[in-house]
């Protein structure tokens, strides 16, 4: 008995060594022990042959990529790390930049580990993914297991993607990320796979991410495709979005100019209008000029007059090239679009002497209206001196009207009084309500006073704005 | 003695036996055991952390913040912002509010949350909160869940955090939502969801979040409006099935201008007939206007020819008067 108890103990003894060292593989993790001085290890210029010493060891792993982070974020010691990992240490790594303190920095090494785990492992990376509980970092991380999976087996990821319903914001974005892969792939066969889904948001969104690869690969294919899509009100809303995205807008334009004209097509041309002239300014200027007289690019000579005046244009060139273009709607957009950004205290004079160029429209009434705005910052004879110049009217309304909005803060009386001088009477009533209220807001007292006594208001006026709280 | 030298080579055997049934048994342990096992630790500091002597310019305070929340003394940053000027303070923010990428977000939560109340600390706020529930939802939601509730009525703090918590499954969002916002709030959340709806989440999720998150009646809410905008787009008919059932005008009003929005973009004319049935008599004009400004400065003739030609029934004759002065030399 007591022969076979030695025996039993020595047994004992021996699962004791054999166990206590292995069991506990968190030991080197929380080592108190500080980390070794990460520029010891040359992580990023190691060469092949020394690997193995270093990356065999997950702790080692763990303690280096800890002390990057610590240490101002040695991206590209960590990125190295992540590059030469084997699958079985991902799944370290991936707890490791989990603890990572900044969400950017967190989402972002996501990426470069799952780029790299899909490729070692698809289905390791896919359940490692899932297990993320963060809804970002988690879709960061099956962009690059879906974008692996679909280079191997498109049907399978796509099954993958459709029938994952349990979460369904990732669901969302699984279809997006296997759409917008369609321009590297056939994208006749994701063409096709977006007409099985039913969810009408999900087919937008899929739609979108579809085309924006599409048009990046085969710009005129795209847009064939995008005549075909129902409802009109979804095909319509495609075509603006694949107008920002195409980078060959010189191939589309003349393939919208076909169209029958409409806002949509009136905001897609202008937004190929743009990327035509961010790729060739003085070619995309000769092109519109040409076109100037078709009616369908009023919208996208506002944007050309917006794109011009950010280069810092000056007012003769903006002269020059407002005179290139027929007067009317064409030059009148132009013009309009060109206002907003360059008439500034400093500019004033010039653009004043622009509104000759506008014809009676609603552009000449806004271009006057934002001149009035723009004069009210600083207020002077010469100011009051060119809306008294200005012929009564349309014109001289807007002026004014722009004038008190500008002026009512911080010169209210001034503004209220030139408001009184309005022809039409709704434009005038409705100005002077809104001068008035702000000018209440500032001094009551005063606008009180003013408004039971001024002799420039009428009666009719008086009354109006008496009677609105 | 001799009894033990003869046993030695049997007890060596069970002492090797065991060794090789404790490595068994090591191997044996099942993967969570592990995964717990390997978990990240919280880092413990390594180092006395503040000197007497700290860095003097915000620029490199913020450098050694960054350090020193990485090794995690974060505990230690508070304490030295705590010490600077509230001109310091808020710069420092700012700046720390530009490194994106390696930001510590808990962090400079916190150092928000000593500075004192006013337009820095709200913009601030909206800031973290605009990039933080962007790049992880989740993190922000726990961060969110420790504001004090009057935080949280900031407009701008809403607006930046609705476009990321729609990742979130809605039963996360929801109580939050319904336990920390003030009804103001919920609604502007409500509203954002809805504007966002063919942007990102997914359908199910944020539509669970819309009818889970308790909104007082508001005449001023756009949440039906930007409802009824986004489907216009993608289900057309669904809208107009809306437009026909609503009973409440107020609700029925925004249906209708959420559908003109889209129908404008191919026939502005029908829009505009459109907008004749539109109760409220402020957003019916302002409907009208939007519409006719956007076609005037598209297609200005066919616009124009609409404006001479429209019946009284659309269109007054003082309105349409007032449209045609603009064009009158």
């Amino acid at each position: 008995m007591k022969m076979l108890l030695l025996h039993l103990l020595f047994i004992a003894l021996g699962i004791g060594i054999g166990w206590e060292p292995k069991s506990n593989p968190s030991t080197p993790i929380t080592s108190p022990t500080p980390p070794k001085p990460i520029a010891t290890i040359p992580i990023a210029t190691a060469s092949s042959t020394s690997e193995p010493q270093f990356y065999t060891s997950s702790a080692s792993l763990v303690e280096q990529m800890r002390h990057s982070f610590g240490n101002g974020d040695h991206w590209a010691n960590v990125i190295g790390l992540i590059e030469r990992l084997n699958s079985a240490q991902m799944q370290q790594a991936l707890e490791v930049i989990l603890s990572h303190p900044a969400p950017g920095g967190r989402r972002r090494l996501i990426g470069i580990l799952f780029k790299h785990w899909a490729k070692l492992d698809l289905n390791g990376s896919l359940r490692a993914m899932n297990g993320i509980a963060s809804p970002q970092l988690k879709h960061t991380a099956l962009q690059q297991v879906l974008s692996a999976w679909a280079k191997t087996d498109l049907e399978a990821a796509w099954l993958w993607a459709v029938t994952n319903d349990a979460d369904t914001v990732m669901q969302d974005k699984a279809v997006e990320t296997l759409m917008s892969l369609g321009g590297d792939l056939d994208t006749q066969t994701f063409a096709a796979l977006v007409e099985q889904i039913t969810e009408p948001f999900l087919r937008e969104k899929a739609l979108k991410n579809l085309l924006e690869s599409w048009v990046s690969k085969d710009a005129p294919a795209a847009f064939q495709h995008l005549s075909t899509i129902q409802p009109p009100s979804l095909r319509n809303s495609l075509l603006g979005w694949c107008a920002v995205k195409t980078k060959e807008p010189d191939k589309i334009l003349p393939h919208l100019m076909k169209m029958p004209p409409s806002p949509a097509i009136a905001d897609a041309l202008a937004s190929l209008t743009s990327m035509s002239y961010f790729n060739d300014p003085d070619v995309a200027w000769q092109w519109i000029v040409s076109h100037s007289a078709n009616p369908v690019m009023q919208r996208s000579l506002h944007t050309m007059g917006r794109l011009l005046v950010e280069r810092k244009t000056s007012a003769d060139a903006l002269f020059s090239s407002a005179r290139q273009l027929p007067a009317g709607p064409a030059r009148d957009a132009f013009l309009d679009g060109a206002s907003m950004d360059w008439i500034t205290p400093a500019t004033l004079d010039d653009a004043i002497r622009l509104v000759p160029l506008l014809s009676p429209s609603i552009e000449r009434s806004h271009f006057v209206q934002h001149l009035g705005e723009i004069s009210a910052l600083n207020p002077n004879p010469k100011v009051e001196a060119w809306l008294r110049s200005l012929p009564q009217g349309v014109i001289q309304d807007h002026a004014i009207e722009g004038f008190s909005s500008g002026a009512s803060t911080t010169y209210s009386q001034l503004a209220a009084e030139w408001a009184t001088r309005i022809s039409d009477p709704h434009q005038r009533q409705e100005t002077l309500k809104t001068t008035w209220d702000t000018w209440s807001s500032i001094d009551q007292g005063k606008a009180t006073v003013w408004l039971w006594a001024s002799p420039l208001l009428s009666n009719a006026d008086r009354e109006f704005l008496k009677s609105k709280p | 003695m001799r009894l033990l030298l003869c046993l030695l080579p049997s007890l060596t055997l069970c002492l090797l036996g065991g060794v090789w049934l404790g490595g068994r048994m090591t191997t044996q342990v099942t993967p969570v055991a592990k995964l717990e096992a390997l978990a990240p630790k919280p880092q413990a500091p390594t180092q006395p952390v503040i000197s007497t002597q700290l860095p003097a310019s915000n620029e490199a305070f913020a450098e050694w913040a960054h350090r020193q929340s990485s090794a995690g003394h974060s505990d230690d940053v508070v304490a030295a912002f705590n010490r600077r000027n509230i001109e310091e303070q808020t710069e420092l923010v700012s700046l720390l509010l530009t490194t994106k990428d390696s930001m510590n977000n808990l962090l400079v939560g916190r150092l928000i949350r000593a500075l004192p109340p006013g337009d820095a600390r709200e913009k601030s706020l909206a800031r973290l909160l605009r990039h933080w529930v962007t790049e992880d939802a989740l993190d922000a939601l726990h961060y969110l869940e420790t504001l004090p509730a009057e935080w949280l009525r900031d407009p701008l703090v809403i607006l930046s955090i609705g476009f990321g918590l729609c990742h979130l499954p809605a039963q996360q969002v929801i109580p939050f939502a319904n336990t920390k916002l003030d009804a103001p709030s919920r609604g502007r959340l409500r509203e954002t969801l809805a504007s966002m709806l063919n942007l990102t989440g997914s359908f199910e999720n944020t539509m669970a979040m819309l009818q889970g998150i308790h909104a007082a009646p508001d005449r001023s809410s756009q949440n039906d409006f930007f409802l009824a905008e986004n489907f216009a787009t993608v289900d057309p008919d669904q809208v107009l099935q809306w437009i026909e059932t609503e009973t409440n005008p107020t609700r029925r009003d925004q249906f209708l201008s959420g559908y003109t929005r889209m129908v404008e973009e191919d026939d502005p004319a029908a829009a505009l007939a459109l907008d004749v049935h539109i109760a409220d008599a402020m957003t019916r004009r302002h409907e009208q206007e939007r519409h006719l400004i956007r076609w005037l400065k598209s297609d200005r003739s066919a616009a124009l020819s609409w404006i001479r030609s429209v019946p009284a029934d659309i269109m007054d004759a003082e309105t349409r008067n007032r449209w045609l002065r603009h064009y009158t030399p």
